[in-house]
């Protein structure tokens, strides 16, 4: 009689897929072949099993089933202690379930986010790009403040020196020269005397100081010259200055903007290593992941699997036929060719398969045989 | 760092201070040494025929009246010796007062052109200020930008 209706069986029996008791009555359990008995309960043996994929869960519920203890000869307690492990197991069989499907999601995520890893996020590069856009128009700001300052500045001085030159010396008052006159002339003319003789004396004193007079006009005359050379040079000295100081400004402007470049691109140098550090992550997780065993490199479940799992329990037993406990579940010739494992560079067969199950979904197993000489053999 | 107007104002004010103290000098020495200068001209000038304090004759007079009495001028008399004092006086006249008013015009020159020099300097020196004012400015300008 099959545990599934055996009113005799537990509900941790059913989910463990329990060989039939020889009788439910009775707490002697005889366990079917491929089957040992497990404090009280059938667990399938590993090396007796058709798929063993599924072997991990079968040795976890034994191990649980080893640690729960025995059923007791109360039913009571023995319904207690069955729903006890029941829940146990279940919870287990749902993380090791997790595990796989957990980590076939997360490999899936990590593959996902390598897509975009090892490049710098638009979002940083705009913030830099908008920064940099900011820093350089302040600068420019700044400098046509300093220029404007500037220019003004020399344009005050231009405007002074060309308005106020410095001309005293060519302003300045002429040098007199005091005239000598016989004034005794008219005196000595009346008295009968002639002062004709004091003449050479009296053109001697006018000569010489109307040489003096010369004398400090040309020194005014070249002190002016100075002068005027002087207001010359000043504005050749302003223009020089104006000029110094709009190199010295456009000088400063370019070093600002290369230290503005130097920290973009410093940042951006960071940014970049940060993305190549998250892809490198990246990778190492989804290398621990795949290289641990949890799951593929694709992070897929194999579709070979996905059909065993839709009529597989995890302990190995047919979903839809509890009571055939000792018999392997039976899977159509189309879901064995697909269980069959292909190497994925031998292209050719796999698309030979592929183009075989397109064309004819329900094949029988003499079809597959007769299609797939070496293949088929597998098919039963 | 920023410029101030008031420290240039200063240096003006202490600029413009500085020449009037010179000019102000400057042209009272010249007053006095146009005083000077001019008083032996004056005398020179009046010695010839102003009679003097005490009522005598100017030199002049005093000269003709001296060979007036040893019969060496009058009327029809034509003496050699009159006519070479008489001209040797005016020579000596003329040198004296030549020399006198040009050393006068020189020191006049003179002060002349220590104002001259005062106001140069002082044109110069308000030139300079300006000059680095406006460096100052630009200096500031290029700090400012430098600091950012």
């Amino acid at each position: 009689m099959a545990c599934a209706s055996c009113s005799g069986c537990t509900d941790l029996e059913k989910a463990a897929g329990e060989s039939p008791r020889t009788d439910c009555g009775d707490n002697s359990l005889v366990c079917g072949t491929g089957y040992t008995k497990v404090n009280g309960v059938c667990v399938k043996n590993s090396d007796n099993n058709n798929n063993n994929t599924l072997n991990p869960l079968n040795d976890i519920l034994a191990n649980y089933l080893k640690e729960g203890g025995t059923f007791g000869a109360d039913k009571a307690v023995q319904e207690k202690n069955a729903a006890t492990r029941l829940k146990q197991y279940e919870l287990e069989l749902a993380k090791a379930q997790a595990a796989g499907g957990g980590a076939s999601e997360r490999t899936k995520y990590l593959l996902e986010q390598l897509k975009t890893a090892g490049q710098v996020p638009s979002s940083i590069s705009k913030l830099l790009t908008s920064i940099n856009d900011t820093g350089t128009a302040y600068i420019g700001d700044q400098y046509d403040i300093a220029q404007k300052q500037t220019t003004s500045g020399y344009d005050a001085l231009r405007n002074y020196l060309t308005n106020n030159p410095v001309n005293t010396y060519s302003q300045a008052r002429a040098g007199m020269a005091p005239q000598i006159t016989n004034d005794l002339a008219t005196y000595a003319a009346s008295q009968g005397v002639n002062s004709q003789g004091v003449n050479p004396l009296i053109n001697s004193l006018n000569a010489a100081s109307a040489g003096g007079a010369n004398n400090y006009d040309r020194l005014l005359q070249t002190l002016a010259a100075t002068q005027r050379a002087s207001n010359e040079s000043r504005l050749a000295e302003e223009q020089m200055s104006r000029t110094i100081s709009g190199t010295n400004l456009s000088q400063l402007q370019q070093q600002a903007l290369y230290q503005l470049l130097q920290q973009k691109q410093k940042a951006q140098l960071e940014a970049q290593q940060q993305s190549v550090a998250r892809q490198q992550a990246l990778e190492d997780a989804v290398g621990t992941l795949v290289g641990g065993g949890y799951t593929t490199a694709t992070g897929e479940v194999p579709s070979w699997l996905s059909d065993l799992l839709k009529v597989v329990k995890p302990d190995g037993t047919n979903k839809g036929d509890d009571t055939d406990k000792n018999n392997p579940p039976q899977l159509t010739a189309i879901q064995q060719l697909k269980a069959i494992p292909v190497k994925a560079t031998n292209t050719a067969l796999n698309k030979r398969i592929d183009n075989f199950i397109a064309k004819n979904p329900n094949a029988t197993v003499a079809q597959v045989q007769k299609e797939f000489t070496k293949l088929g053999k597998n098919v039963k | 760092m920023a410029y101030d107007l008031s420290l240039f104002e200063q240096q003006r004010r202490n600029l413009s201070q500085s020449y009037a103290n010179q000019a102000a000098l400057n042209a009272y020495q010249k007053y006095l040494a146009e005083t000077q200068g001019q008083r032996p001209i004056t005398q020179l000038e009046e010695s010839a025929f102003k009679t003097t304090s005490t009522g005598g004759l100017g030199e002049v007079p005093k000269l003709t009246a001296s060979y007036g009495k040893r019969g060496l001028k009058g009327v029809g008399v034509r003496s050699g010796l009159y006519n070479r004092a008489l001209n040797q006086y005016s020579s000596d006249r003329a040198r004296n007062l030549g020399y006198a008013r040009m050393d006068l015009a020189s020191q006049q020159r003179g002060y002349d052109l220590a104002g001259e020099q005062g106001l140069a300097n002082y044109q110069q020196g308000l030139s300079d200020i300006e000059a680095n004012k406006a460096r100052q400015i630009a200096s500031d300008a290029q700090a400012l930008l430098a600091l950012r």
